[in-house]
């Protein structure tokens, strides 16, 4: 207690010693309702339930928003992104048969033929292409 | 601690240890039961989530009366629900067989409250029924303990002229004629 507190509580309050004492006895007169203590517990259940679930929300938007900045560039340009990692991989047919028609530039030659060579040759050169990878 | 550890499920303790003071000083701020014990649900459901605001506060009893008298406030800002007269229709009260004859003193004395500025009657309930110093209320209400003191004295004296136990021990016998009686 400071030495102001211990000022007023022994000289200029002295006076309402009894007063205090009528006021004090009247401190527990009033009671909290019946029904305050259960719904204050559901509350801080639902409370908690909430924020578990904003919780988890959260950190599943932060994953997804983590995927999508790191593969961004596959997302947005997927043709690109593919050429680049992997050229030799992708075959077309449009290029199968653009190969095929560049063959059958001379009349006596069969479009079959003509699509049986090109398919032979993109077949040699993914075999050198795999044999100069091992 | 232990609501740190526990969380919701030690909040009951909390509850059962602290909720009658808590509600009886929320009520001196909000002047009606139902506001009070919404202001003291919502400090208590913090607590509940926050469990590290009251443990790690230097003074934890304290620091929950703040707590619920913020709540109070805001409520009473948001319902504007004064009800300056000492009506205490509101209140949930305790009689006990042998307090019977108390009860009309303890009326007069929630009415006579109920009288007082708010700034007023918190200083009181803080001091007299929270056993606290006027540095203490001063923190809690963010006053110098002279302003706390300065409310206190004008509070008692207000009081006293409301509550003389001359008056207390004649209204026993005629508590009809009681003054500051709802």
């Amino acid at each position: 207690m400071s030495e102001f507190d211990y000022k007023w509580d022994n000289r200029r309050l002295e006076s309402f010693d009894s007063l205090e004492s009528i006021v004090r006895a009247a401190g527990n007169y009033v009671q909290p309702t019946d029904d305050l203590r259960p719904s204050t517990l559901e509350a801080a259940r639902e409370a908690c339930s909430r924020r578990r679930w904003n919780f988890r929300i959260g950190a599943l938007a932060t994953v997804v928003i983590l995927l999508a900045i790191c593969d961004l560039p596959s997302l947005i340009f997927p043709s690109r992104a593919g050429q680049g990692e992997r050229p030799s991989q992708v075959i077309r047919s449009y290029d199968l048969h653009r190969q095929a028609s560049l063959r059958m530039v001379h009349p006596s030659f069969d479009s079959s033929w003509a699509m049986v060579e090109a398919f032979v040759e993109l077949r040699k050169k993914q075999a050198d292409l795999f044999d100069a990878a091992m | 601690m232990r609501m740190a550890e526990s969380g919701v499920s030690a909040l009951a303790g909390l509850f059962d240890l602290t909720s009658q003071r808590l509600v009886r000083y929320a009520a001196t701020i909000t002047r009606n039961q139902h506001d009070a014990e919404d202001a003291v649900q919502a400090a208590l459901v913090r607590v509940a989530g926050h469990a590290s605001l009251l443990f790690q506060a230097d003074y934890p009893w304290p620091y929950l009366l703040r707590m619920v008298r913020n709540e109070a406030l805001v409520i009473v800002r948001r319902k504007r629900r004064w009800s300056p007269l000492a009506n205490l229709s509101d209140l949930l009260t305790r009689r006990l067989v042998d307090e019977l004859e108390q009860e009309e003193s303890h009326r007069a004395v929630w009415s006579a409250l109920r009288s007082l500025p708010t700034d007023q009657a918190e200083v009181v309930v803080l001091k007299i029924w929270e056993d606290m110093t006027f540095a203490q209320i001063g923190e809690i209400l963010g006053l110098s303990a002279h302003t706390v003191a300065s409310r206190y004295r004008y509070a008692m004296e207000k009081l006293s002229r409301k509550l003389t136990p001359a008056d207390m021990h004649s209204h026993r016998h005629a508590p009809q004629r009681y003054r500051g009686l709802a």
